[in-house]
């Protein structure tokens, strides 16, 4: 599974880390970076969870560009 | 203590699947070879004492904690989690003195008609001890640099 570059990017715009964001959005940090690096595909809640605290919507996280597959 | 337990999230609690499995297999696997091994088809009996089924379970429980030392699901605070991990390599430790003085001193075997002796036995608890300090260990070193590649 490829990187989630798009998370990353959000995460670093409002300066959090990934500590930070996943405290934010109740994992682990280890969680948070499996995520960021494509190794787990969150569950749906997680992934509303993680837009309302980085103030994105699911498609501009999580959705795939046509590109990416 | 119990004031500290922190709940798993849902990749953590995966992860806490997959190391009871790992387990259990590993416990059945062992088990069963050892059944073989000893009662039907060639007769073995590798440990002094009918320690055989005592060494299987301790193992499988090791591999157990390891994996969550692994994974990082021990669901206990970082304090009580150190703790937990000076106490596994002291008792390790402590193990394999005794296993070194019965050995050096006592001038006991390792092995003996065949079957490994009891304080060999206690040795190898010890060593399986010190490893899940060590996965611990190896586990933050993995953790810091992680930490360190982040914003890459």
């Amino acid at each position: 599974m490829p990187k989630n570059l798009k998370l990353k990017a959000a995460r670093a715009a409002l300066d959090m880390t990934q500590g930070q964001l996943a405290e934010a959005s109740g994992v682990s940090r280890q969680t948070m970076n499996a995520i960021e690096k494509g190794d787990y595909s969150p569950s749906v809640k997680l992934c509303v969870k993680i837009c309302k605290v980085l103030g994105k919507t699911l498609n501009e996280l999580f959705w795939e560009d046509e590109s990416d597959v | 203590m119990f004031k500290n337990v922190k709940g798993l999230d849902e990749l953590q609690l995966i992860k806490r699947g997959n190391a009871f499995k790992h387990a259990f297999f590993t416990l059945v696997g062992s088990s069963l070879v050892n059944i073989l091994l000893v009662n039907h088809v060639l007769g073995i009996e590798w440990a002094e004492g009918g320690r055989e089924e005592l060494t299987i379970v301790l193992f499988s429980l090791m591999v157990l904690i390891a994996e969550f030392a692994w994974h990082g699901i021990i669901p206990f605070g970082e304090k009580q989690q150190k703790a937990f991990m000076v106490l596994y390599a002291v008792t390790g430790l402590f193990l394999v003195g005794v296993c070194v003085y019965d050995l050096v001193f006592e001038h006991a075997k390792i092995f003996f008609n065949g079957q490994v002796t009891p304080s060999a036995l206690v040795g190898f608890y010890g060593i399986m001890f010190i490893m899940i300090t060590v996965v611990y260990m190896l586990r933050q070193i993995t953790l810091k640099k992680e930490d360190a590649a982040q914003d890459e």
